[in-house]
């Protein structure tokens, strides 16, 4: 790929991206969420074209209008969300998509098994896909795009649900592909896993390439975090004083919220957050860093109370409201602001007016009338700048950024609000959205609320925190103050590397 | 190649909802045609029959008063669950149960004074159509089952309860039916008062469907203004945001579907009470299903499902001493079918698609 640029409305994904994979190599492509990995891997499986640049297979321009047209020039992807139908077996899933009209199913069974062994793979070519854990499900996943003896396979953080044991296999499995003549483009955040992996590295930051192809065995781990991760933005001294000032208010400041030894189990009784503990102060933001699926979301929920906890306290005020259902939460000063916002956050086909009275405690009075939502709402939407022709219309029909403010505005219009979980609230938002929620989140914090702000993003959770920690596996690690951050020893962490 | 394509509709109005509904109804009308053509039967004779027997006389009109009653009654209640997409299909069983309820009471208490016995017997067939609808919903909410399959089996096992009253216990010399009840146990019907305006002799309504409209009234106000009301529109749209909002998600879906039941059993207590005089087997000839057409024909709304419901009346009135019989069952069922079928045209709205430009 040569000189690859790709624009979005408001956004340059890429700019001048270059990036090669020679025969036989396992190439690893590492960034942040939101680097520009996933609009490369796109723009080689034909969902996306490039604005600039082209694409060579092979020493041959290529144009790639299609993921049929992809596959037909041999690039297979095992993508992070697997594809797989539940009701087929393993073998069948496999061979589906170049299964003759007729078969026996002894044959079936034979085929898979002769593919299965030359990927040194373990998994059990009768069984439902349904019934089949995680990992086996990924080999399903993997021999389905290996089948066709792809040219170019792009996985796509294969190792994100991977025991250690799998993720050996994995890698023996790649090194036989590439054995073959096959190449591999490897995408993932996780640097040890990738300098076990892959002969060459390339590092993406903001849509640019900070390092290409660096050869793995000559590689510093904390100079590969540091380049994922950017150079420290200097805080303006401004900023930096405002800080120290507010630390000295802090510790004076009465703890708002503790959270004691938290352990919750996600749908599948997979232990997801072992043994969290924060303490928050009024008008302190806590950040928490991590890549999305190390408990996060479980974390939010268990805050909540849309999910159980298993052991572990959590005292609002000084009250246990470990076993409170969500209504009484709030009462008692909880706020959120969900990850998934058209799901959780609003009610999408009832008006703007109606989605800021969305929680009981909220109510205009205890006799509703339209005429009584659109007064109530109109204090709201005053101080996050929406327009007020917007308050009839259907929540759904704004615009992300939009649809924040709303969720904000009702969140911050609780009489109660003490503390407030805010999950990703800027994610998918264009840069202007984006200020007005940060702008918001810290006027927050002037009133005395204490906000848990949940990110991927370092230099979002670096310039808004006052304190940070890292979530991973399920543990909060690196717990600092967001002034002694160290960019380094965080990359490491968001990494998966835990000391 | 130019073509047609779905769209989705940003707003939809009310008054496309009526619309949808007129065209779903005359749609079945037209499919129905063809199966009376078939059936060997003139189509515009069968329903200027019915519109004349069941809406354009006076004893029709009574008796469409009779007959809209009950369904009115199931179809305001199946309206609170299906607000928040909970599927009641068992409002025939919580009216069969309601029926049995009142027809105890009126047994056991037949000395008490009539409004004294006529209170108790309505509030014992909320209790008892209210538990048949508690059932499900508690179900639902603790161990996640499908409320369209307990709500629809336990209208199964409320029939098989009210038979073993009706054949045994409580049977009359062996009939599947059980003695007339006392008259302080009926409501006041027009014929009551014949005697003195000779104008309303032979005319069987009664007071049931003044009831039935004071309380569609009352809903009606009701969803409109109540927070409970209220969280149940949210619910229906976004159950995780009603959670998330700190809406009780769970207590919500079972009250709705209590006071569902409560509405569909205080249907069986004046069908009881109001027409049949006692409890027979057989008594209701689906009405707890028809309300569910009604409820989706009349989009959810109070207002339309009166009208909707007095319209189905008619149907049942006018259909009656139509030959082959059934007429109205098949009327109904293809009224569900293009009702259902027309929710796309509401959700979505046809756009031809300009021819692409090769290259």
């Amino acid at each position: 790929m040569k000189g690859i640029s790709k624009r979005f409305p408001l956004v340059t994904a890429l700019s001048d991206v270059s990036f090669s994979v020679a025969l036989g190599e396992v190439h690893a492509l590492l960034g942040e969420n939101g680097a520009g990995k996933s609009t490369l891997m796109n723009l080689l499986r034909g969902l996306l074209q490039p604005d600039e640049g082209q694409i060579l297979l092979q020493e041959h321009p290529v144009t790639i209008g299609s993921p049929q047209q992809a596959a037909a020039l041999g690039i297979g992807m095992v993508h992070q969300h697997l594809s797989l139908v539940g009701t087929l077996t393993a073998a069948e899933n496999v061979l589906l998509p170049r299964l003759p009209f007729w078969i026996s199913k002894r044959r079936l069974q034979e085929e898979f098994a002769q593919l299965r062994s030359r990927f040194g793979m373990t998994v059990d070519g009768r069984a439902l896909v349904a019934e089949l854990p995680l990992p086996e499900r990924q080999q399903v996943e993997l021999l389905r795009v290996l089948a066709p003896a792809p040219k170019l396979l792009i996985l796509d953080e294969p190792t994100a649900v991977l025991t250690i044991e799998e993720a050996a296999r994995l890698a023996l499995c790649l090194r036989e592909h590439v054995g073959g003549g096959g190449s591999v483009i490897y995408i993932s955040h996780k640097l040890d896993e990738v300098l076990a992996v892959a002969d060459r590295v390339t590092v993406l930051r903001r849509g640019r390439v900070v390092a290409a192809g660096i050869p793995t065995q000559s590689l510093d781990r904390a100079e590969l975090a540091q380049q994922m991760m950017g150079e420290q933005a200097a805080l303006s001294s401004q900023l930096q004083e405002e800080r120290s000032e507010r630390t000295g208010i802090m510790t004076e400041r009465a703890e708002i919220l503790v959270v004691e030894n938290l352990h919750v189990e996600s749908d599948r009784h997979h232990r997801v957050l072992r043994g969290v503990s924060l303490r928050l102060r009024a008008g302190e933001l806590f950040g928490i860093a991590g890549m999305g699926g190390s408990g996060q979301h479980e974390l939010c929920e268990a805050l909540l109370g849309t999910r159980p906890v298993h052991s572990g306290q959590i005292y609002l005020g000084g009250v246990n409201i470990g076993n409170f259902p969500t209504g009484k939460r709030r009462q008692l000063g909880l706020g959120v602001v969900p990850e998934d916002r058209l799901l959780e956050g609003v009610a999408p086909h009832l008006s703007v007016a109606e989605n800021c009275c969305l929680n009981p405690q909220l109510r205009p009075q205890s006799w509703l009338s339209q005429s009584a939502f659109v007064r109530k709402a109109r204090t709201l939407i005053a101080q996050v700048e929406l327009p007020e022709s917007a308050l009839s219309a259907p929540v759904w029909t704004l615009s992300g950024g939009n649809m924040q403010k709303v969720i904000l505005a009702r969140e911050l219009a609780a009489p109660s609000l003490r503390v407030l979980v805010a999950a990703y609230p800027c994610r998918g938002l264009d840069i202007g959205a984006i200020a007005a929620v940060h702008c918001l989140l810290r006027a927050c914090c002037q009133c005395g609320i204490a906000v848990i702000l949940l990110s991927e993003d370092l230099d979002e959770l670096l310039s808004l925190s006052d304190r940070i920690a890292v979530l991973v596996a399920g543990q909060l690690h690196g717990e600092c103050a967001a002034t002694d951050a160290d960019r380094t020893t965080l990359g490491l962490l968001l990494g998966g590397v835990i000391p | 190649m130019s073509g047609l394509r779905l769209v989705p509709r940003l707003v939809i109005t009310p008054r496309r909802q009526v619309l949808q509904s007129i065209v779903a109804l005359g749609l079945a009308l037209l499919v129905g045609a063809i199966c009376l053509l078939l059936a060997g039967l003139s189509p515009l004779d069968v329903y200027l029959h019915i519109a004349e027997a069941g809406l354009f006389s006076i004893d029709g009109l009574a008796d469409t008063a009779v007959c809209a009653t009950p369904i009115l009654l199931c179809a305001l209640g199946l309206l609170l669950p299906f607000r928040m997409r909970l599927w009641n299909i068992g409002g025939e069983g919580q009216l069969l149960l309601g029926a049995w309820a009142a027809t105890g009471v009126a047994l056991f208490l037949p000395s008490w004074p009539r409004s004294l016995l006529l209170l108790t017997m309505s509030l014992a067939a909320m209790a008892a159509g209210g538990l048949w609808g508690l059932i499900p919903g508690v179900l639902r909410v603790r161990l996640r089952t499908s409320e369209v399959l307990v709500s629809l089996m336990l209208n199964y096992v409320a029939l098989a309860w009210l038979r073993f009253f009706v054949f045994g216990r409580w049977s009359e010399n062996g009939f599947p039916l059980t003695p007339q009840l006392v008259k302080s146990a009926w409501l006041p019907r027009l014929l009551d008062w014949a005697e003195r305006f000779p104008i309303l002799a032979g005319l069987p309504s009664h007071a049931g469907f003044l009831w039935a409209l004071l309380l569609a009234i009352c809903l009606g106000v009701w969803l409109r203004r109540s927070p409970v009301a209220f969280d149940l529109r949210v619910i229906g749209d976004s159950s995780r945001a009603a959670q998330t909002a700190g809406i009780p998600v769970g207590a919500r879906m079972i009250l709705a579907m209590t006071v569902s039941g409560a509405f569909c059993g205080l249907a069986g207590m004046i069908e009881v009470a109001g027409v049949v005089h006692r409890l027979q087997d057989r008594f209701s000839p689906g009405y707890g299903y028809s309300a569910i057409i009604v409820v989706w024909l009349a989009r959810l709304s109070p207002s339309g499902v009166v009208l909707v419901s007095i319209l189905f009346g008619a149907l049942l009135v006018g259909s009656k001493d139509v030959k082959p019989s059934g007429v109205a069952q098949l009327l109904q069922g293809l009224i569900l079918l293009t009702v259902m079928a027309s929710e796309i045209g509401l959700r979505y709205r046809l756009v031809r698609t300009l021819p692409k430009d090769k290259i």
